[in-house]
């Protein structure tokens, strides 16, 4: 059963930051207050995970289980930029340098993959979903905004022709639209069950 | 006060309250007429997930995203949490219980709270692992690499991404599909749902994203709240068709 | 089931029962006489064969050269005693022609010959045909009393005698178990249910408790004297065994006495109400095989056995809960499977004590006195229907059922509920990619990539038109004054470094050139390493102060809501308010739509102005639209200058092609592939 008072307090404190935004001037020092506890929670909640997670894998090592080896990796990776952090401050440019270094290099190749998936995807894209009314005007947009972006028809140079694509280029708002309403409603849903402690603080 | 908002911030708020009044009235209506079975395909497709992995003793693998608080504060990337909950109560005792990945700290925090407060109420507590809900990278790059690293094991038996992720999760899709895994994706902002149509997944769009966990548990809240979803879906559409008729008419500017 | 059909001839041409002495078939007149015509005998006088005709059927049907395998007859009560009792004869004494037919039949595959296999299939069919459609028939009904017994424990539940009437004087535990109904009008339905599915509106009197407790009292009393004719049914499942000839015995002792059992035994009401029955259906049990009325009525027997007596049982109602103490979260469990799954009732017909144990009505029924000694887990396992509180001012506050254990109880109950059910739209068996394919694929992206940028530099032609948003943003940067103030807040990952500083870098630069007073704000960690590449691409200078704001939007939200916080906190930015433009550099448009949607409002006079990824343009659309964005820029062209060293247009240009061929390939192929399968199924 959920505790009365966590969820008490909870859903208090959803109502009055809600009151708060209606009623700013009276209101904005206690959301103000209330947005800094968040914070302050947060960093810790982080602090937290981070704990669990490195606990978690000397777990991991202590009990050699499968895959052990990178969780070395991760623990003294954790460490040495913890360590190096603490000497030497993150506004260090050498310690920013060094971090810098070994992550652009990583996620830039990882984004690169990105764009090697997508090809094979879209070549089994049509084979895996078959022919629907989705997957056509998926692949026939597609197609249509790969030569936009060439920029062949842009380089022409009429007139008539950039408010043709100018309006092309605006139609995918409107499927967009349609699911950002969709995404809202269902978020507001979901605020007024987490608001009146309909969807469970998770520890009940 | 109210007369500072602006029209934007006015329509915002009448929709909350009609949501709101919506809501309690479906809630209402629940409590004398019994919920019935609507098979859905957002159901459907998670349910299937969990039956793979009950049928073959593997593990679920769940995404939850990696911002809560992390960049902008945005609810929807919770939207993961309550289908975690409800899936973990129907595979407590499985071989291998579900496993979740959260890229955010209040997120982990949370997830694990979730994992733990379904084994105490099945008064399993001692079956509580911490290594089941754990933090991965903090940023969509990271986590997405960690997850996908965590994909390969055979003992997976499907992958499910809930909650706010950036398209890059393709790599994980696409590491699913590699490994002959099952994976859904209901991944709350737009750019994330083209990525989970375009790789190899069950992809639940627009608001599909949030109903799952609704259709899957059967609670009367969450049941209520996908009746009033609706009914605010044809307000909307309603007052759309009106807004554009004024439009038209040069009512409105 | 009082003939013995043993003792019939089988018409050939019908197939059905006649007397042995018959030489015509009653039912459709024809001669009986092959079938003492037996295959490979010499033809005897016709008076020698009619006095020694009889015995050698009889001989024939004792042989056990042909005989039907013992398997066909699983049930050895249903060896008729007096077939017992015929001794074989030693091989010695046999006849002749006995001799004779036995050694044919072991030479030959078919000696038997048509008469006795003509016969046997016949049999054969008949018992097949029989056993599908009878047994069919039987374990519905079988299934229907149980439902119904079930049904009626529910209802009397509610009325033992003494009780029902007089509601100060129920007892304790029968207050608590029925306070343990939260929601009176289910009940009422469910009430409802049950009295329509009998026949007449009569209460029932006994529970199975009282039926259980007189199977422990007929068991106890037959350990005590063993003077008792026959066991309590209960003791079959606990392994007291009746004696060999007992089980043989009773059965046809038991058809003997009672000419129409079918109606009398299947039922555990008393006799009194055996007219009330009406729906059980006779025809039922006239079709039944042999084997299969020996088990039946053994069955039956075992149902009698458990309520006789029922009066003396209803005494000690609460040594129930004592016995059901044992195992209360077995029991609960197994009440909800039967619940949910009606037809385990046929597997239960075969073990009397174990189905009477599952039927015990309701699960309240079934809840022990002592309610603290139930697990919890067993207490989750109430189904919610059954849990709902009749009175809730009534209900002793420890047998009250929180909500989770009513959810998690229906949950249970879904889950058996779709045990073994094949849901719609499952997923195949999935194939991995082909590995050759996708490498195939990745070295077509390098060579061309590579090849285009081998080639030489290419910059973007500078007569390329950039998007209107981006125009916009470029005109509002020229429109900045000297001193004019303007936040650059950094928000994106090394991933995405390279194409958003390459968009950013010459606007940085055209603001430094106006004189614009910049301030570098970074909302993640990372940005700090970032910014410096941004910098110095920019032409910054290398101690520009780049910030690092904990805690992010929240952090920028408290200072939009309530701007004495800047003034006195230690954020790095003091005032947003102060600001002319507020140039976003993200590579998530959910982060943008934060600033619009969130902190913007809070500041009417800010300008807000975007730079991201070509990804995450298209959302950023509508922002523009509606005048909450300035401007922004997005993508290689929004970004030309005409200048750009580090960027390839030639390559990007490639990217783009292969990725469309790769997308008409796949349109293809899959064009290709439904034309060879409709090729197929055509030429099929």
């Amino acid at each position: 059963m959920k505790r009365p008072l966590p969820l008490i307090v909870g859903v208090l404190s959803g109502l009055v930051v809600l009151a708060a935004m209606f009623f700013v001037p009276q209101g904005g020092s206690i959301l103000a207050t209330v947005l800094n506890w968040m914070i302050i929670v947060a960093g810790v909640a982080l602090l937290v995970a981070i704990a669990s997670l490195v606990l978690t894998h000397l777990r991991f090592i202590a009990n050699g289980k499968k895959g052990f080896l990178l969780s070395l990796v991760l623990v003294i990776s954790f460490l040495a930029t913890l360590v190096f952090g603490l000497l030497r401050g993150v506004d260090d440019p050498v310690f920013l340098k060094w971090v810098g270094a070994v992550i652009r290099p990583i996620e830039t190749a990882l984004l690169g993959l990105v764009a090697l998936v997508m090809m094979s995807a879209a070549l089994k894209i049509f084979r895996e979903r078959g022919w629907s009314a989705l997957t056509v005007s998926f692949g026939v947009s597609a197609i249509i905004f790969l030569i936009l972006g060439l920029g062949f028809l842009q380089n022409l140079n009429f007139p008539a022709l950039n408010g043709v694509i100018t309006f092309v280029e605006g139609l995918p708002m409107i499927g967009a639209r349609g699911l950002l309403i969709g995404i809202g409603i269902g978020l507001l849903m979901m605020a007024f069950r987490v608001l009146f402690g309909m969807e469970g603080s998770g520890n009940d | 006060m109210l007369s500072t908002l602006t029209l934007n911030d006015q329509l915002a708020l009448a929709l909350g309250l009609a949501g709101l009044l919506f809501l309690l009235i479906n809630l209402l209506l629940l409590k004398r007429n019994p919920p019935k079975h609507i098979p859905e395909p957002a159901k459907e497709a998670v349910e299937n997930l969990l039956h793979v992995s009950s049928e073959q003793g593997k593990r679920l693998v769940v995404g939850l995203g990696q911002n809560l608080t992390n960049a902008s504060f945005d609810l929807s990337g919770a939207s993961g949490l309550s289908l975690q909950r409800a899936l973990l109560k129907r595979s407590l005792f499985n071989d291998h219980p579900l496993q979740s990945f959260s890229g955010d700290g209040v997120l982990a925090c949370l997830s694990r709270m979730a994992v733990h407060g379904a084994y105490r109420g099945a008064l399993a507590s001692e079956l509580f692992d911490g290594s089941l809900s754990q933090l991965s990278g903090t940023s969509h790059m990271a986590y997405t690499a960690s997850l996908a690293n965590y994909i390969p094991d055979t003992s997976n038996a499907g992958l499910l991404l809930a909650g706010q992720m950036s398209p890059v999760i393709l790599l994980a899709l696409d590491q699913a599909d590699r490994h002959s895994l099952p994976a859904i994706s209901a991944i709350a902002s737009l750019s994330g749902q083209a990525a989970g149509f375009f790789g190899s997944s069950v992809n639940l769009m627009g608001e599909d994203v949030f109903n799952a966990e609704g259709k899957l548990a059967q609670r009367k809240a969450s049941l209520a709240s996908l009746s009033a979803q609706d009914w605010l879906r044809i307000t909307i559409s309603i007052g759309l068709l009106l807004g554009a008729i004024l439009k038209m008419g040069g009512v409105l500017p | 089931m009082t003939e013995d059909h043993s003792e019939l001839n089988l018409c050939p041409n019908c197939g059905k029962e006649n007397l042995p002495m018959a030489t015509r078939c009653v039912y459709c007149g024809s001669e009986m006489e092959s079938l003492f015509t037996i295959s490979g005998q010499a033809q005897m006088p016709d008076e020698e064969a009619e006095d020694s005709l009889p015995d050698i059927i009889e001989e024939i049907r004792n042989d056990p050269a042909l005989q039907i395998p013992a398997e066909e007859h699983p049930s050895p009560e249903s060896q008729p005693a007096d077939q017992a009792d015929e001794p074989t004869l030693p091989g010695d004494q046999l006849p002749d022609w006995l001799a004779k037919v036995r050694e044919r039949a072991q030479e030959e595959e078919d000696a038997i010959g048509g008469l006795a296999s003509g016969t046997m299939a016949m049999d054969a069919a008949r018992s097949e045909e029989g056993s599908a459609g009878v047994e069919g028939e039987f374990n519905a009904w079988i299934n229907r009393i149980r439902e119904k017994n079930q049904q009626e424990s529910s209802v009397r539940a509610r009325q033992l005698p003494g009780e029902s009437e007089e509601p100060d004087q129920v007892p304790e535990w029968l207050q608590r178990i029925r306070a343990l109904q939260p929601h009176p009008e289910e009940e009422t339905t469910h009430e409802l249910k049950t009295r329509s599915n009998y026949a007449d509106e009569l209460p029932r009197e006994w529970t199975d408790e009282a039926l259980d407790e007189l199977r422990r009292q007929d068991l106890a009393e037959d350990h005590a004297q063993e003077t008792q004719p026959l066991p309590a049914a209960g003791a079959f499942a606990e392994g007291e065994k009746l004696p060999a000839e007992a089980q043989a015995k009773e059965p046809s002792e038991r058809t003997q006495e009672e000419p129409e059992p079918g109606e009398d035994e299947f039922h555990n009401i008393p006799d009194d109400e055996d007219e009330y029955l009406e729906e059980v259906p006779k025809k039922d049990l006239t079709q039944f095989t042999e084997g299969e009325e020996e088990t039946i009525s053994e069955e039956a027997v075992a149902e009698e056995l458990e309520i006789e007596g029922p009066e003396a049982l209803a005494e000690e109602p609460e040594l129930q809960g004592k016995e059901i103490l044992a195992e209360p979260g077995q029991e609960i469990q197994q009440q909800k499977t039967l619940q949910s799954e009606e037809p385990v009732a046929e597997e239960s017909a075969l073990e009397p004590e174990k189905s009477e144990k599952f039927e015990q009505g309701e699960p309240e029924s079934t809840l022990p006195q002592d309610e603290s000694e139930l697990p919890s887990e067993g207490k989750e396992a109430q189904p919610e229907e059954s849990d709902q509180p009749r009175d809730s001012t009534a209900v002793p506050p420890d047998l009250l059922l929180l909500r989770d254990q009513q959810d998690r109880a229906s949950l249970l109950a879904s889950l058996i509920e779709q045990e073994g059910r094949v849901t719609a739209g499952k997923q195949p068996a999935r194939k991995p990619s082909g590995r050759a394919g996708r490498l195939a694929v990745a070295l077509l992206l390098l060579f061309g990539l590579i090849v285009s940028i081998l080639i030489g530099p290419a910059a973007i032609p500078p007569e390329t038109p950039k998007s209107i948003p981006a125009i916009a943003l470029s005109d509002q940067i020229q429109a900045m004054a000297e001193n004019d103030q303007v936040l650059i807040v950094l928000d994106y990952q090394a991933a995405t470094s390279r194409e958003l500083e390459a968009l950013t870098a010459p606007l940085l630069e055209q603001l430094h050139t106006r004189g614009a007073e910049l301030a570098i704000l970074t909302t993640q960690p990372s940005g700090l390493f970032l910014a410096q590449t941004l910098l110095a691409q920019a032409g910054l200078p290398e101690d520009t102060q780049v910030d690092y704001l904990p805690g992010s939007y929240l952090s920028l939200i408290s200072q939009a809501v309530n701007p004495a916080i800047s003034t006195t906190g230690s954020n790095p930015v003091k005032d947003l308010r102060s600001f002319k433009l507020v140039l976003l550099v993200s590579d998530s448009s959910d982060n943008i739509r934060g600033w619009l949607e969130q902190i913007a409002p809070w500041i009417g006079t800010l300008n807000f102005a975007a730079v991201t990824t070509q990804m995450e343009a298209p959302v950023l659309s509508p922002y523009f639209d509606s005048g909450q964005l300035i401007g922004y820029a997005a993508g290689i062209a929004d970004g030309n200058i005409g200048v750009q060293s580090t960027f390839s247009y030639r390559a990007y240009r490639v990217g783009l092609l292969l990725m469309l061929v790769m997308l008409l390939l796949g349109m293809i192929s899959k064009a290709e592939a439904d034309a060879i399968r409709r090729e197929e199924e055509r030429s099929e």
